[in-house]
């Protein structure tokens, strides 16, 4: 069986079930499979009196308490930033929570805008997730960046395929182990320990359990398309359409209108959750 | 932020180098469709790949015309082994399907590109150039 999963749990600041319907409802659109939801009672209850057709367009709804709560800063629309909670590694029980012999693990703050997705069911590969991103102002090359500076390339746990199997279960269980030694791994390679990222903590397991190698000799191989889109905080998304999605950003110190055909992971939730009834509606009526 | 505020910004912008950027945009987005998928293998169908491709298609196809007229040959009629983007050695058993495959996929791709591209050179103002899609 094979099926996509999403974790939402809303903080003071961002409404994570609302985004999580608007990334869903493109998702299915686009990809064509079942989709579950990893949330609490709080922000499921929220989503259903604000939405009550989410109830049908999550294939399981699977309750939990969402656990380590931290703080972090979050970047809104206006320019300004905010600090909330950030509840974001019961991810790493994906592997457990997952009711699909083959799970798409896409974040709520995605955008599915084609069809390449569909191509990573069947796969050989054990787990799937790209470390390649570009960006909305296309540079020359698509860009890696490493944990820090002499460090690994961080694998993005943005969209994750993985299959049911030892070596998928053992890939969660290392990466649960890098979580519990966050202090630890982060001296080793040098990144900040103030956020527990799961990018992070993924990058490592797949780095360990390959070997230190990469390509195709890594346990963790690319998605179909090698690179996501990545708009940064900076980049604020101001319209939507079917398969196209704008944001405004900067280029040069001047104001850069950019829509683009692919999919694409919005970091600023803010811009995105403005945009959000749109996207519903939009993909309500297909 | 008002519509009037982002009109003004987007008009602010340089159009030539959000036309450069769109079609950029555009092209990937040909690279991502330009791609078949056939039995857990990724062909990319860039020139060089289809057009090695047809040479071993016509080969095959004169060589099974051969057979099937019933001609003395030497040559047996074998499956086509193909390179796939990882370099991994893939026999096409169905090369007639996989020909087909190759054009549906690669002419939409073409044709997404095409349609897109005209557009953006068609747009006048940056508006326009967003709004391409």
């Amino acid at each position: 069986m094979r099926g996509m999963l999403m974790f939402a749990h809303n903080n003071d600041l961002f409404d994570y079930g609302k985004m999580a319907y608007a990334s869903a409802l493109s998702a299915i659109h686009h990809i064509g499979k079942p989709i579950s939801i990893v949330t609490d009672h709080a922000t499921w209850e929220k989503l259903l009196s604000e939405y009550p057709r989410a109830m049908f367009t999550f294939d399981h709804a699977i309750l939990i308490d969402h656990q380590n709560t931290h703080q972090r800063h979050f970047d809104l629309a206006d320019g300004s930033t905010k600090k909330a909670k950030y509840h974001n590694t019961s991810r790493l029980d994906a592997y457990e929570l997952s009711p699909y012999d083959e799970t798409l693990l896409i974040d709520t703050d995605v955008l599915i805008q084609d069809t390449s997705l569909q191509h990573v069911w069947g796969s050989s590969a054990y787990v799937r997730m790209n470390h390649e991103i570009s960006e909305l102002v296309l540079g020359s090359d698509n860009t890696q960046i490493k944990l820090s500076d002499k460090s690994l390339t961080t694998f993005w746990a943005t969209i994750c395929y993985f299959r049911k199997c030892k070596v998928t279960e053992d890939f969660f269980a290392l990466s649960k182990y890098v979580k519990h030694h966050y202090e630890y791994y982060g001296s080793l390679h040098g990144f900040p320990i103030s956020i527990v990222r799961v990018d992070y903590i993924m990058t490592v397991a797949a780095h360990i359990m390959s070997g230190y190698v990469s390509g195709s000799k890594s346990v963790v191989e690319p998605l179909p398309v090698e690179d996501t889109v990545f708009a940064w905080n900076r980049d604020i998304m101001i319209d939507f359409d079917e398969d196209r999605t704008t944001f405004l950003t900067k280029s040069n110190g001047r104001p850069f209108p950019v829509s683009t055909y692919r999919t694409v992971h919005c970091m600023n939730k803010d811009s995105m959750l403005n945009m959000a009834d749109r996207i519903i509606d939009t993909y309500a009526i297909l | 932020m008002e519509q009037s505020e982002l009109d003004a910004l987007i008009a602010a912008a340089d159009k030539r180098a959000v036309y450069v950027n769109q079609v950029e945009h555009a092209k990937a987005k040909f690279r991502s469709l330009n791609v078949l998928y056939w039995e857990g293998h990724i062909f990319e169908l860039n020139q060089g790949f289809l057009s090695y491709l047809y040479i071993k298609y016509m080969e095959w196809l004169s060589t099974r015309e051969r057979h099937l007229e019933g001609k003395s040959i030497d040559i047996p009629l074998e499956p086509v082994i193909l390179l796939d983007k990882n370099e991994e050695p893939v026999q096409i058993t169905d090369l007639n399907r996989f020909i087909e495959e190759v054009e549906e996929c690669h002419t939409e791709a073409l044709n997404y590109y095409h349609d897109t591209y005209t557009a953006l050179k068609l747009s006048r103002t940056t508006s326009e150039l967003i709004e391409v899609g």
